[in-house]
């Protein structure tokens, strides 16, 4: 700085050779200056392309990171469904050797078993049965994640019909009462993931209901924005905030078998069956107050 | 004349069964076993011990599992229906699968029916007497003689 005033100082200076060298000195340092810039622009340039060039490496390496990793995801998930539906599939055969068998001694050898033997097979008979149960629901829930499936508009008073047709004895058998307000909604599905969801959700409000009391269901619909949200209330027993998410997850039951039969499956088959169709399933429950339970889909009409 | 179903199936639990079962309304229909699926191509098609067809009768319909040791199910469907002699013959498939894949590749191949082997034993007496019905009361059998 010193410099440059000193020089520029000279430029009013009164010999000619004075101002000369001001003027030298004032364009060496203009230069200098320049080439320091010019120098330190460079440099700045170089280190940006560093690092855009990092950038894009690592932007590259993370994309097949993620691609490796999604790869070895669907693989695991292939085979845990391949698994489900093989051990389900050959856990059927030795169970109809136990069933029928048991089933024979009764019928053939009644008479020559005591009353407390007839008992057992009795139960051992009715744990095949349930076995039978589980075996169904877990097929029915690895099926979900393999079949490739396509999507398009279902109607849904039609599939909830077709629900209500497969539960008309069960509901009979507890003279409970069902209200459907329709018009139901038309939504993007479809019926082999929308059926076992109205089927679970149906046939849980119509079970899980106080001894002695009849069961009360209504189902209803609403429009929200894009989706479609459908509304199955009943007058159940209904379930505490702190289990609403545990519920969804397989195996999870709040009952043993003796009060409320059942395989722990149901719901995380709606989930599941929800997930694929990208919907969502949830619900509004208190104990004592009912259940409201709650799907969504994309509306279409 | 006599009927004669031909039961292929490996599991001697299920043979058994369905044995029983079937046997309980039809007790005058013969029901042969084979335990896999090559011993049933012998059968069908009358080689070694086979060829006494007094003995070993060809039948009216062929009851077949899917898995089964040497031979798959689907391949023997696959076999029968090729045979120029066999290719008409009914079969029914009897299986644990009730896999879409599995329906939709039988009746590919030419199964004139699928059914599920069910786990309790009252449902599989119910088959196995539905199946009787209809299958060799109701159902019009291939016509017998020389096939042009």
């Amino acid at each position: 700085m010193l410099v440059v005033l000193v020089a520029g100082g000279t430029l009013w200076a009164r010999s000619p050779e004075a101002r000369l060298l001001g003027l030298a000195v004032l364009a060496l340092l203009a230069l200098t200056a320049f080439v320091l810039l010019a120098l330190m622009s460079a440099q700045m340039q170089a280190r940006v392309r560093e690092d855009e060039q990092r950038l894009a490496e690592l932007s590259a390496t993370l994309e097949k990171r993620v691609a490796e990793r999604t790869l070895a995801l669907e693989e695991a998930n292939e085979a845990l469904s391949a698994f489900t539906y093989s051990v389900s599939h050959d856990l059927r055969a030795p169970l109809r050797a136990i069933h029928g068998f048991s089933q024979l001694l009764l019928e053939e050898h009644a008479t020559g078993l005591s009353a407390q033997a007839n008992g057992y097979l009795e139960r051992v008979i009715a744990a095949t049965l349930r076995m039978e149960s589980l075996i169904n629901d877990l097929l029915q829930y690895s099926r979900l994640g393999r079949e490739p499936m396509a999507f398009a508009p279902v109607a849904l008073d039609a599939e909830v019909a077709v629900a209500l047709e497969t539960l008309a004895v069960e509901i009979r058998s507890r003279a409970a009462v069902v209200r459907v307000h329709s018009p139901l909604p038309v939504v993007m599905g479809h019926p082999v993931l929308i059926a076992p969801v109205l089927q679970n959700l149906i046939g849980n409000a119509l079970k899980f209901v106080a001894p002695g009391v009849h069961p009360e269901v209504a189902i209803s619909a609403e429009r929200r924005e894009q989706l479609a949200r459908v509304w199955i209330a009943d007058n159940g027993i209904g379930i505490a905030p702190a289990h609403h998410e545990r519920i969804f997850t397989v195996f999870e039951r709040l009952h043993g078998s003796a009060a409320y039969p059942g395989t722990g499956i149901g719901l995380a088959i709606v989930r599941k069956a929800m997930e694929r169709m990208h919907g969502h399933a949830g619900v509004d429950s208190a104990v004592g107050s009912g259940s409201r339970f709650w799907i969504e889909l994309p509306f279409v009409g | 004349m006599s009927q004669t179903i031909l039961l292929v199936e490996d599991n001697t639990d299920d043979a058994e069964l369905f044995a029983r079962s079937f046997h309980r309304t039809y007790a005058n229909v013969s029901l042969p076993t084979v335990s896999d699926g090559e011993a049933a191509r012998d059968y069908l098609a009358g080689n070694g011990p086979y060829a006494d067809r007094s003995k070993f009768p060809l039948p009216n319909i062929v009851l077949l599992d899917v898995k089964l040791p040497r031979l798959s199910g689907f391949e023997l469907l696959s076999w029968i229906r090729q045979h120029p002699q066999l290719r008409r013959l009914l079969v029914v498939m009897l299986t644990s699968s009730r896999e879409s894949v599995d329906v939709r590749r039988a009746y590919d191949l030419g199964a004139n029916s699928y059914l599920v082997k069910p786990i309790a034993l009252a449902d599989m007496q119910q088959l196995a007497s539905a199946l009787g019905l209809y299958w060799l009361k109701l159902n019009e059998a291939v016509p017998a003689g020389t096939t042009p």
